[in-house]
């Protein structure tokens, strides 16, 4: 019996349900209300699993919070579902599998298979299968569990527990309080001695290690909001400053400047552009050629493979070089790779602190013909081109040009700010007063409005690089006799200095490798000299008289002293300190006649000063932007 | 034609002191020439080896105290701003305390763990710059500076020994010095190449740790 409301007697009258009796073994009907809660927790679970939500791991390490609201909350929510919906009840609906022919009108056949048809359809008639309702209920409830324990984790239950924290939290930052004089309790280098000195009582002050008083600040007006500040009073302020900012820049003066600085930029856009475009695709800051007619280090294929599979092939040889090289007898490359090894140790292995350049920017054009020099001094462009290197220069000088223009126009566009910013007529500005803003000069913007232009990308030093100090040209070849010459070519307008040098080759392989790093160094920066104050040998003292070889003192720099000292073999391991003080870079060419020293030779010692002296010197006058 | 037997006897003797008299005239020859060069592959090798036989066949006190008496005179006596001069005056110290010694071949041996200890102490400022020596001075708890420099220093022998045995050129029994003396040279002229590091520097510290370390273990330290 239920109880249903007639509209014509107004009143709720009983009336019996529609008996559902009708029951066929070969069919089956199946609630939906049912239906829909297996289902979705089904694909709950599966989800869960999915995401390892049922890892004890992860379990184990909930917070004990997030599990307790957790539950409760899917508690609530699961009974609420379960009410709303009354999925407690009979379900209206129904699937049925049944035979095709008893299917009725209400029903919604889905698919058949043989006889039979799946479809759902209003069910008043037949009976049902159902879930006890304690199962829907706790079937919504997991549902709702799993559903929290899929969404929430440790993270995200904090986020909501400090939620109204941040909500109420105000957004402003609030004006410092004064800040009370303090002692400074750093103590300074030097002072630990005399701090001790007083503790102990053998001083009566500390004199300059005393602590210090921190000054105060000198605040400056503070516009933000202060701690006792009512908020609609701070909100007011803040509109009224708005306002007069608004009404400042609409004056006048502020718009003109701005057109003013828009046509400066407008006349650079190209530039503008460029310089951006060079700097996020890191093209090249420095050309510098080097032709030599010295066979190539590697064959033609291995080359190749480099060129196109090991685009960083110098950056890392370069890295892990080691102090002295072995070369085969036999190679008929060897002389190629004893340039390439001093060219690295020269100018790249960061070992000796200080790299003059990126070793790309830098090429060594092997086996050329040794009147290239010649010709590219008389048709510069056409050898570049036969060399396929012309765009690469071009493109570096091109930026030299636009590095120029941009740093012109940051002087302009910070005088504009200087006029606006002392609040002096631009007459003043014409007069000649010293522009804000150079490449060297950055402090001075500092308390003037900070311009657009970013100067790392024009130029990487302080100093801006003469065109010549960033793109060279040298010959290094290997002659008859040493003789060095300077041609001029010109590229564009530029003048470019073309340096050759020739050397003459040595016999032995310690002679040759001490030869081509003085020969290198020469064709590279003809001002470099290496001298007995250069190198970290000790300075000679004088001779004084012929004392016996094996108590010989090494101070004793008389060469056939110093010969006999280390050919002594007591003490053999000690003795060669000696060579510490015998620098092969200033002659002694009687260690590079002893093979047997050579291989025990200190190279780093003297090298790495060598290295250091020469780079000091070439950076003076080469480099890049 | 038989020959009577006192005149084969005397031909015999001709020719042995023929040949005696031929292979003495070109030892010198061998031996100057060995001289002249003593630092090659062979001189270097053997003076290794050397080194390693020496440190088996001393007690480890007599180490020690070898060790401690080149860095006190280095300390008092040698101080010098050439190192040639400090060089040459551990030298003759050295040289001096070896011949306090009984019997040529504790001598020789006294020579050659000298020259270890020599070496070690020139190649400190090397293995612990200024700044670590600053370091460990001031983090010394109990305040023995020299205690903490030595350990420092095992750490950094210890550190070459260990690169050494990873690496290709150990694969040598341990008596065998003549392989130790090889594969040692062998990796120190490698090692030193890649670094900044003298190479007696690299065989010094390294003898001095194996050497050490063996000798504890034969003694039972």
């Amino acid at each position: 019996m239920k109880r249903v409301f007639n509209s014509k007697k107004g009143v709720g009258v009983y009336q019996s349900s529609p008996v559902v009796t009708r029951h066929n073994a070969k069919e089956l009907h199946v609630g939906t209300n049912s239906l829909l809660v297996v289902f979705l927790l089904g694909i709950t679970l599966a989800i869960a699993y999915s995401l390892n939500v049922f890892d004890p791991i992860y379990l184990k390490g909930l917070d004990h919070d997030l599990m307790f609201a957790g539950t409760f909350v899917s508690v609530i929510l699961g009974v609420s579902c379960y009410e709303f919906w009354n999925i407690g009840k009979r379900s209206l609906y129904s699937f049925h599998f049944m035979l095709s022919r008893t299917l009725s009108r209400e029903m919604i056949p889905l698919f058949f298979v043989r006889d039979y048809a799946f479809a759902i359809g209003h069910n008043t008639v037949y009976k049902q299968l159902e879930l006890p309702a304690g199962l829907r209920k706790l079937g919504c409830i997991s549902i709702c569990l799993l559903i929290t324990v899929i969404t929430v984790d440790n993270r995200a239950f904090t986020k909501v527990k400090t939620l109204p924290e941040v909500l109420f939290e105000s957004n402003t930052d609030f004006c410092p309080e004064q800040s009370k004089e303090e002692l400074d309790t750093t103590i300074e280098p030097g002072c630990e001695l005399v701090i001790r000195a007083f503790q102990l009582g053998y001083s009566q002050d500390l004199g300059s290690c005393a602590p210090k008083e921190i000054a105060p600040e000198k605040l400056s007006v503070c516009d933000k909001r202060r701690v006792d500040e009512p908020y609609f009073h701070y909100a007011s302020r803040l509109l009224v400053s708005a306002g007069s900012k608004i009404a400042a820049v609409m004056s006048g003066s502020e718009i003109e400047k701005i057109e003013k600085k828009f046509a400066l930029q407008w006349q650079q856009v190209e530039n503008l552009r460029d310089y951006q475009l060079y700097a996020m695709s890191a093209a090249p800051r420095a050309s510098h050629h080097i032709w030599t007619n010295l066979p190539a280090p590697n064959s033609d294929i291995h080359q190749a493979f480099i060129d196109v599979f090991q685009p960083n092939y110098c950056l890392d040889t370069f890295q892990n070089q080691t102090n002295t090289i072995k070369l085969d007898n036999e190679d008929e490359r060897k002389k190629g790779q004893l340039l390439e090894h001093v060219y690295g140790q020269l100018l790249f292995n960061p070992k000796v602190k200080r790299t003059v350049g990126l070793c790309k920017e830098y090429q060594i054009h092997w086996d050329a013909d040794r009147e290239v020099c010649d010709q590219l001094a008389e048709a510069p462009v056409q050898v570049l081109a036969e060399y396929k290197v012309l765009p690469e220069i071009e493109l570096v000088l091109k930026r030299h040009d636009i590095a120029q223009a941009i740093t012109a126009l940051d002087e302009k566009l910070a005088q504009l700010d200087m006029v606006d910013a002392l609040g002096v007529s631009d007459n003043r500005v014409n007069e000649g007063a010293t522009p804000a803003s150079t490449l060297k000069g950055e402090e001075n913007t500092g308390t003037l409005q900070k311009t657009l232009i970013d100067k790392s990308k024009i130029a990487k030093n302080k100093r801006f690089r003469s065109k010549e100090e960033i793109v060279s040209f040298s010959c290094f070849m290997q002659g008859q006799k040493t003789a060095s010459r300077e041609d001029m070519l010109t590229l564009h307008q530029d003048k470019f200095k073309v340096r050759t040098y020739e050397f003459k080759p040595s016999s032995t392989l310690g002679e040759s490798q001490i030869a081509m790093y003085k020969n290198f160094a020469r064709v590279m920066d003809r001002e470099f000299h290496y001298t007995q104050l250069s190198s970290r040998s000790d300075l000679a003292l004088p001779v004084s008289s012929a004392e016996e070889a094996d108590s010989a003192a090494p101070s004793n720099t008389s060469t056939v002293d110093q010969k006999a000292y280390l050919q002594n073999s007591a003490y053999m391991l000690a003795r060669l300190e000696l060579l510490n003080n015998i620098d092969i870079f200033l002659g002694n060419d009687w260690v590079l006649e002893r093979e047997d020293l050579l291989e025990v030779y200190p190279f780093h010692v003297h090298l790495q000063n060598y290295v250091e002296s020469f780079r000091v010197e070439y950076q003076q006058d080469h480099g890049r932007l | 034609m038989l020959i009577s037997f006192p005149k084969l006897r005397s031909q015999v003797v001709k020719w042995w002191l023929l040949v005696t008299m031929a292979s003495l005239a070109c030892l010198p020859g061998g031996l100057v020439f060995a001289q002249d060069q003593p630092y090659l592959e062979q001189g270097r090798r053997a003076y290794i080896g050397e080194a390693f036989q020496a440190f088996n066949n001393t007690s480890i006190q007599s180490l020690h105290n070898t060790e401690s008496y080149i860095y006190a005179v280095d300390r008092n006596n040698c101080q010098s701003n050439l190192s040639s001069l400090r060089l040459e005056c551990m030298m003759n110290y050295a040289k001096e305390n070896c011949q306090s010694l009984r019997g040529a071949p504790a001598q020789k041996a006294c020579e050659k763990y000298s020259d270890i200890v020599i070496v070690n102490k020139l190649s400190e400022s090397n293995f612990i710059s200024k700044a670590e020596r600053y370091r460990i001075a001031k983090s010394a708890t109990d305040g023995d500076v020299k205690q903490a420099m030595m350990a420092r220093l095992q750490q950094k022998y210890a550190r070459i020994v260990t690169l050494f045995a990873m690496s290709d050129y150990s694969d040598c029994k341990p008596e065998d010095t003549a392989c130790l003396a090889q594969g040692l040279d062998q990796f120190c002229l490698d090692y030193t190449n890649r670094e900044s590091l003298s190479w007696q520097y690299c065989v010094s510290a390294a003898v001095w740790f194996m050497g050490t370390a063996s000798n504890s273990e034969k003694h039972g330290k």
